[in-house]
């Protein structure tokens, strides 16, 4: 094995473990931590924001509305649809490197791999771009508003501008790299990676930017705002119908 | 970018809207009236010593910030500045520390970074005075981080280090000499009773008792500003009570549905509820109905409730139990009475501290005879301007709420309704004193009044 790859794969292992032993204590300590010295809120066992919010079930429709469409910035429409869009293609993106792992099973199956490869390359570049445009706008929209540029710090602009590039150098693998080279040597690294027998790093730059950029997003995202994936059913306005009195 | 929302203020009728924006060109301008007020003699009181308190400030805020509230709310925030015109204090300052993220900004600082020496108390001093608890920030935050619970909690270390405004501290003190905000004692209220009961005479021509300090079923606690200002909610609870037939009383000792301790610290506001809950025992009563005040009833429905039921006791809204009488048809209202058409303002605390919201409006509809809906309504109803101990009476300080209670005052106007009904006691203090700065051909009342208005007895 050669040093690049000793030093990537390690680092691929770092953020992996950054990640899950930050966001853990984070999680636990929002959800075990004290209500306050005299275990209220301030003197209330619970803290409702919304009227008729009675059973449990209602309290959990409306975190999911929260999550899944924005409801809460329902004044906001552009904000609401571009960040919509944000955050949809990023997911749908995320989720869909499975195929790089999955292409064996699905050709398996009978969908051929022409196919696959044929939606993955329209399908993904579409995405990519929607992803980097309505960032960029959500930049400029940061920049532009001048109340938002002052509550704004250093943690705003770096988590956006990380997965800008995030996003710009994966699209640049798609459009620098044949379409064989990601199914047939960056799916089988993957593989190796997760499967803890590593193997050698595949060397295409534009690959290897990619790579390093993923691991240091996943470092920093405990360490960061982009913890607020996980903050939504923690929340003690939204769940607090859970508690006991 | 521009915050079209702000736009209304343009809109007002008084023709103030332009010359207020020009003095807001100063982003810190609501930070500089504070200071103004400071460097007053007059009222240097209000501020009191702050110097060499930053390090007791910030030892005892970062102890607090182990809570579940605050942890969650200091760590999650994305700054996606959602909130910032949703703030009735933003649309009306411009002021970004006058924002739920502003505000919180200031605090937070701190939190992520504890060695931050440099602790500006007077402006988390002003800033935090200025909030106005209404939770309006949690229904449309996307994580629902509520800026008022981060206020008590910064305002419940100030309150313990001695910094507290005048307003606030004075109206504290009242509670503890005589039970009521207004400091009315057992002869005031004597007599209040005795001249309201000649009123009713008048009106009605009917004997309709107020009891006092007597045994009963049923104690009612009315705000204290309904006995001398608002006497017409007062006469609406007393009409019912008596249509009714019910044993009931006040107490002299616990006149006051509202709960200073709620804008100032946990002890107060544990304090003011037990005065109620040890008048309800030692009177034997088996309700204790909760008159027309917004955050009086969060405190209430939230702590009053649960030490109430430790003894047995039923707690109730005075709306719930008209409803009901109402439903059951024990009442007969004749709805020509209140003809016209009525706006309902949902006050902050019944809609996002009280689940209150359906039950003012069934009655609404019984007694009046045609009502509309405004642009914001239910949770996001916009708060008046002036809770959270905001309503204090003081040079510089009455123009600053008159903008604060515009948004509220400007989407009922839009509506076109003559009437405005607000059940709780600081709205019935602050929009009249709104409608009239902006010229808004508008009347205020509260939900008992009309439910008077229309009961036949």
């Amino acid at each position: 094995m050669n040093e690049i790859s000793l030093i990537l794969d390690a680092y691929f292992y770092i953020a992996i473990t950054v990640f899950l032993l930050g966001s853990l204590y984070y999680i636990i300590s929002w959800i075990f931590s004290k209500k306050g010295i005299t275990n209220t809120y301030l003197g209330f066992p619970n803290l409702f924001t919304y009227p008729g919010q009675v059973s449990k079930w209602d309290a959990i429709k409306n975190i999911l509305k929260r999550i899944f469409l924005f409801s809460s910035i329902k004044y906001d429409k552009s904000t609401r649809i571009i960040s919509l869009l944000f955050h949809y293609s990023l997911w749908i993106i995320i989720f869909a490197h499975f195929d790089l792992f999955l292409e064996p099973y699905l050709v398996s199956i009978g969908i051929g791999i022409q196919t696959i490869e044929t939606i993955s390359f329209f399908a993904g570049n579409t995405l990519a771009i929607i992803f980097i445009f309505s960032g960029l706008y959500l930049l400029y929209r940061r920049l532009s508003n001048v109340y938002l540029r002052k509550i704004s710090n250093i943690d705003d602009y770096l988590s956006l501008i990380l997965l800008l590039l995030f996003g710009f150098t994966g699209l640049l693998m798609r459009l620098l790299l044949p379409s064989f080279y990601a199914y047939n040597v960056v799916g089988p690294f993957i593989s190796s990676l997760f499967s803890f027998h590593p193997t050698d790093i595949p060397i295409a730059p534009i690959f290897i930017t990619h790579f390093i950029l993923a691991c240091t997003l996943v470092i920093y995202m405990p360490l960061s705002k982009l913890l607020h994936m996980f903050s939504f059913f923690t929340n003690p306005t939204l769940y607090s119908i859970f508690h006991e009195r | 970018m521009k915050y079209s929302i702000r736009d209304i203020i343009l809109e007002s009728p008084s023709g103030r809207g332009e010359e207020w924006l020009k003095r807001q060109k100063s982003l810190e301008w609501s930070y500089e009236i504070n200071e103004r007020l400071a460097k007053d003699e007059q009222l240097e009181k209000i501020f009191l010593k702050r110097e060499g308190k930053e390090k007791d400030f910030l030892d005892a805020f970062l102890k607090l910030g182990n809570t579940k509230a605050l942890r969650n709310f200091m760590e999650t925030c994305m700054h996606c500045g959602i909130c910032i015109d949703k703030c009735h204090m933003f649309i009306s300052t411009g002021d970004i520390n006058n924002s739920p993220v502003g505000r919180a900004e200031l605090v937070r600082r701190i939190y992520k970074d504890p060695r931050v020496k440099n602790v500006d108390l007077s402006k988390i001093y002003s800033y935090y005075y200025q909030c106005t608890e209404c939770r309006r920030c949690a229904v449309f935050c996307p994580n629902g981080i509520d800026q008022s619970e981060i206020t008590r909690n910064v305002r419940n270390v100030l309150t313990s280090m001695g910094i507290i405004p005048e307003y606030v501290v004075t109206t504290l003190a009242q509670v503890y000499r005589v039970g009521n905000n207004l400091g009315l004692n057992e002869k005031a209220i004597a007599s209040v009773v005795n001249f309201l009961e000649d009123d009713l005479k008048e009106e009605t021509g009917k004997e309709l008792r107020i009891p006092l300090n007597s045994k009963a079923d049923f104690l009612l606690i009315p705000s204290s500003t309904d006995l001398f200002v608002n006497t017409d909610t007062m006469k609406g609870y007393t009409k019912v009570l008596n249509a009714l037939n019910k044993k009931w009383t006040i107490s002299s000792r616990a006149t006051e549905a509202a709960n200073f301790g709620l804008f100032a610290s946990e002890k107060y506001l544990r304090d003011f509820g037990n005065f109620v809950v040890d008048e309800a025992i030692s009177l034997g009563v088996k309700t204790v109905l909760w008159g027309e005040c917004g955050h009086g009833w969060r405190s209430a429905s939230n702590y009053v409730r649960y030490e109430l039921a430790k003894n047995g006791i039923e707690l109730m809204h005075i709306h719930q139990f008209t409803l009901k009488a109402l439903e059951r048809g024990q009442l007969k209202v004749d709805k020509n009475k209140n003809d016209d058409l009525f706006n309902y303002h949902d006050p902050c605390n019944y809609a996002r501290g009280g689940n209150l919201v359906n039950e003012p409006r069934e009655i609404l509809k019984m007694v009046v005879r045609e009502t509309v809906e405004a642009k914001y309504t239910k949770e996001e109803t916009f708060c008046c301007g002036a809770g959270a101990g905001l309503l204090a009476d003081e040079k510089n300080w009455n123009e600053f709420r008159a903008w604060a209670g515009w948004p509220a005052v400007y989407y009922s106007w839009k509506t076109g309704a003559s009437y405005m009904i607000s059940p709780c006691a600081i709205d019935k203090a602050q929009f009249p004193y709104v409608i009239d700065y902006h010229k808004v051909p508008l009347k205020m009342k509260g939900l008992m009044d009309l439910v008077g208005y229309a009961l036949e007895i």
